[in-house]
Parts: structure tokens; C-alpha cells; sequence
């Protein structure tokens, strides 16, 4: 993995994720008129006043912060959809709902940039920091179930954010449970008849989360 | 004739492992300050490339300097400091002495001493572990516990020490785990009992944690340029 900011590569920071964030796609209404962008990405526009188009974020904070475009908010982020999901994130103790890859960034650029864009900006906002902190324990107490006999973890929909957080000491964990579990320091243990008690408390192997 | 051969041959192999010794400790020593570079060679290959994995990291450097306690199996000249009863600077077969993991690893190889299991293995931890291993203070005992456990129990051959360490680290892992995910506030004794291993594994989690926290809250957005805010200095 490439990472400026680390240089084991384990980790992205926060900055470099938010970067990543930026080429996702919104819908912007410019209020001048301008000639397509062609750009290696990609060509955007034509920019006509009051017709909506789909630009990158990073373009429309730009234009945003020149005053030439409303952002328009992304279907996910309208309160209504917001209060679905936290809804089922709170019902449902493992599964996490489907989210975009880079929700966490996108929420916190469009509050940054876009504030005014954004009708009901304490609910929505209040909203997105309780559906994170769900999700956060989610994933706390989720990783509880890592032992010896874990070889992956499955994480469904999770966001990139969360992934990121939680990498450094996932990899960390998962490597020292490979270790300490490899044949040569346990196999034999086991097979002795004077083994100690808690060969047999290790129980069956344990299959992975169903998910 | 026959003693004087027998006494020449031995005089030989003393000499012999005195050389051993002595360059064994200053090459090692030296490896391990990153002064020379030890090529490996012949059927130890394998092992030896395998050692050199994680070479430079001061961590494995760290546990292999763990105190070992061992015992000789020949006299030895020239190591008095390892057992300084008299200043003959010589060690008898059989004497009982601590070495450091790296030096016990090598001599045990070469058949010098035997090594025991440390006593951060003793029977008193694993009935502690038995009972309550998140609360062991490990630390104490060995901070690098699973590290030289890993290293030390092919040495010895004791079977048991991997299965100690298994049940040790699973326990121990869900409260790392729980303190540093979910509790806001950690009791700065828990940490005190954590090893090395554990300690870099609770930290992996708070500095990302940390690092997203500060990210969140933003900190200056918008930073000034170091030219912006200097006040003109005045021409003496």
C-alpha cells in the first residue's frame, strides 16, 4: 500500500483518505457559463447557468469556494435516508449498511464547503456522528471474536475511514495469532497425552463470521 | 604418552571453543550495533536468512538481549565475567549462569551450554496465566514475553511454553482490545502490566484513533504562511 505518511505503508492518514475522497462524483448547478473541462480524469461540463451537472468534489469545492455553484446534496445524505440507516445500524448487531466507500470524507468536506447547501445541516450532521459511532462500536466489539483460529476477518461494507482506523492493529493482531498458533510451537503440545487442560478448551475450529 | 595426548587434545578444544566464544561475542556484538555485517553461510543458510527478516529491528535486538539462565558443559577460559567467583576468568563445566538469549542461542548450538527455561515460564505464571492472564503483570517478568518465548522454546524443547503463550495472548488481546477501542480512559496501571508486544499493539489502535480524532476536528483548515505573520525587524 502507498502512503506518504507512513513508512511502513500500513496505514493512510485521515489527510491522504479525504484526498482519495475528492475524485468521487457529485451533482453541482453552476450559476455561470463555461466551456467543458477536459481533464485527464475526464471531461465535465459543459457549465450552463441553472443546469445540473456531475463534477468531482474536488471541482465543485473549488467552484464552490469561488461562489460559481450550489452543491446538490447526495441522495444519502437527505435526512430521511440518514434516519433509515441509522435506524438499521442500530437493529442489527453486525451487518453495516451500505454506505458510500468515502462517506465519512464526503460528509465532513460538504460540511466544511458547503454549509449552506445543505438544509437541516445540525440534523444531518448530528445524524452522520451517530451513525459513525454505531458503526465504530460495531466494529469494536466485532473484533472481539479474532483468535487463533481467525485467518480473516470479512468486513462488509465497511468505509474506508473505518477500514483505515482499525488496520494497524488488525494486521498487528492477526500477524502475533499466526505466530504464537504456528505448527511448530503448538502441533506437538497438543498431541500429548499429558497435555495441558486447555488443549481441549480450544475448542473446534471456529468458521469465519457469517456475513 | 596416552595422558599427554588426551591433555593436548583437550587443551586443543578448549582453545578451540575460546575462539569461538570470543569472536562469536564480538562479531554478534558488533552485528548488533549494525558496525559489521554477518554473511551467512553454509547449511545454516536457511536459518540464518530467516533470522535476518527483522535483523535491524531493535525489537528483536531488544528481546534477544533478554537475560537466559544457563549452564556450561565445558570449562571455558577467557569468560570470567560471566561467573566471577575467583579472577581465574574461567569457567568450570557446570556452572549456572545467565547469558543473554543471543549468546545462550549460539552456544547452545555449538554445544557449550545447556539452556534452561527462564523464569518468566515458571510454573507460578502459567498458574497465574491459568487464572486470570489479563491481569499478569508481564511485563515485570519479561517485557518481551512472547517474543523470547517464540525464541526459546525450540532451544529448550519444552513443548508447553507455545500453548502458554497462545492462551496468554488471547486473553490478553480481547482487554488490549477493549481499552483501546472502546474505553475512553485507560487506568495508566494497565498499561504498566502489558509486554513490549502488547504495548505496540495498544498503541497501534490509539494513534490511528487519535489520528481521526484530530482529523474530525480539523485544526487550523487553513494555515498561514510562515512569511505572513513575521513582524519587519528593525536596522540596527
Amino acid at each position: 500500500m502507498a502512503s506518504q505518511s507512513d513508512p511502513h505503508g500500513s496505514a493512510f492518514s485521515a489527510a491522504e483518505l479525504e484526498f482519495l475522497a475528492e475524485d468521487e462524483m457529485v451533482e453541482i448547478v453552476p450559476n455561470m457559463r463555461m466551456d467543458p473541462l477536459n481533464l485527464i480524469s475526464g471531461d465535465f461540463g459543459p457549465f450552463r447557468p441553472q443546469i445540473a451537472t456531475q463534477v468531482p468534489l474536488w471541482l465543485a469545492v473549488a467552484l464552490k469556494k469561488r461562489g460559481k455553484c450550489t452543491i446538490r446534496l447526495p441522495d444519502w445524505m437527505s435526512v430521511e435516508k440518514l434516519t433509515q440507516v441509522l435506524e438499521a445500524e442500530r437493529d442489527s448487531a453486525r451487518d453495516f449498511q451500505p454506505l458510500p466507500f468515502h462517506y465519512v470524507e464526503i460528509a465532513r468536506l460538504l460540511f466544511d464547503h458547503a454549509r449552506d447547501d445543505i438544509p437541516d445541516i445540525y440534523m444531518v450532521r448530528s445524524l452522520i456522528e451517530d451513525i459513525k459511532d454505531v458503526r465504530f462500536h460495531k466494529i469494536g466489539t466485532g473484533l472481539e471474536i479474532i483468535s487463533e483460529r481467525t485467518y480473516a476477518v470479512k468486513l462488509l461494507n465497511l468505509s474506508a475511514m473505518e477500514v483505515n482506523i482499525v488496520r494497524p492493529f488488525v494486521a498487528k493482531a492477526l500477524e502475533t495469532f499466526y505466530k504464537l498458533d504456528s505448527p511448530e510451537m503448538i502441533q506437538d503440545a497438543e498431541r500429548r497425552p499429558d497435555a495441558r487442560s486447555q488443549a481441549a478448551d480450544r475448542g473446534p475450529r471456529r468458521p469465519l463470521r457469517p456475513r | 604418552m596416552y595422558g599427554g595426548r588426551e591433555r593436548e587434545r583437550e587443551r586443543e578444544r578448549e582453545s578451540e571453543l575460546n575462539f569461538t566464544l570470543r569472536s562469536i561475542f564480538r562479531l554478534e556484538r558488533l552485528a548488533q550495533l549494525g558496525l559489521i555485517y554477518i554473511y551467512p553461510t553454509g547449511e545454516d543458510y536457511k536459518t540464518r536468512y530467516l533470522m535476518m527478516a527483522n535483523y535491524f529491528d531493535i525489537d528483536d535486538i531488544l528481546a534477544e538481549d533478554e537475560l537466559v539462565p544457563a549452564i556450561f558443559r565445558e570449562a571455558t577460559n577467557g569468560v570470567g565475567l560471566f561467573d566471577s567467583t575467583d579472577d581465574m576468568n574461567k569457567v568450570e563445566p557446570g556452572s549456572k549462569v545467565e547469558l543473554p538469549f543471543w549468546l545462550a542461542r549460539e552456544l547452545h548450538l555449538r554445544q557449550a551450554v545447556t539452556v534452561n527455561v527462564p523464569p518468566c515460564f515458571n510454573k507460578r505464571t502459567r498458574e497465574e496465566i491459568d487464572a486470570d492472564a489479563a491481569h499478569v503483570d508481564l511485563r515485570n517478568r519479561c517485557p518481551y514475553f512472547y517474543e523470547l518465548g517464540y525464541k526459546i522454546a525450540p532451544l529448550v524443547g519444552d513443548k508447553t511454553i507455545g500453548l502458554v503463550l497462545l492462551i496468554a495472548f488471547r486473553t490478553r488481546y480481547k482487554e488490549v482490545l477493549i481499552k483501546a477501542h472502546i474505553a475512553f480512559e485507560v487506568a495508566p496501571k494497565f498499561l504498566s502490566l502489558l509486554t513490549e508486544e502488547e504495548v505496540k499493539l495498544y498503541k497501534a489502535a490509539q494513534s490511528s484513533a487519535t489520528a481521526f480524532k484530530k482529523w474530525r476536528i480539523g485544526g487550523p483548515r487553513f494555515q498561514k504562511a510562515s512569511v505572513l505573520g513575521r513582524k519587519r525587524k528593525a536596522i540596527q
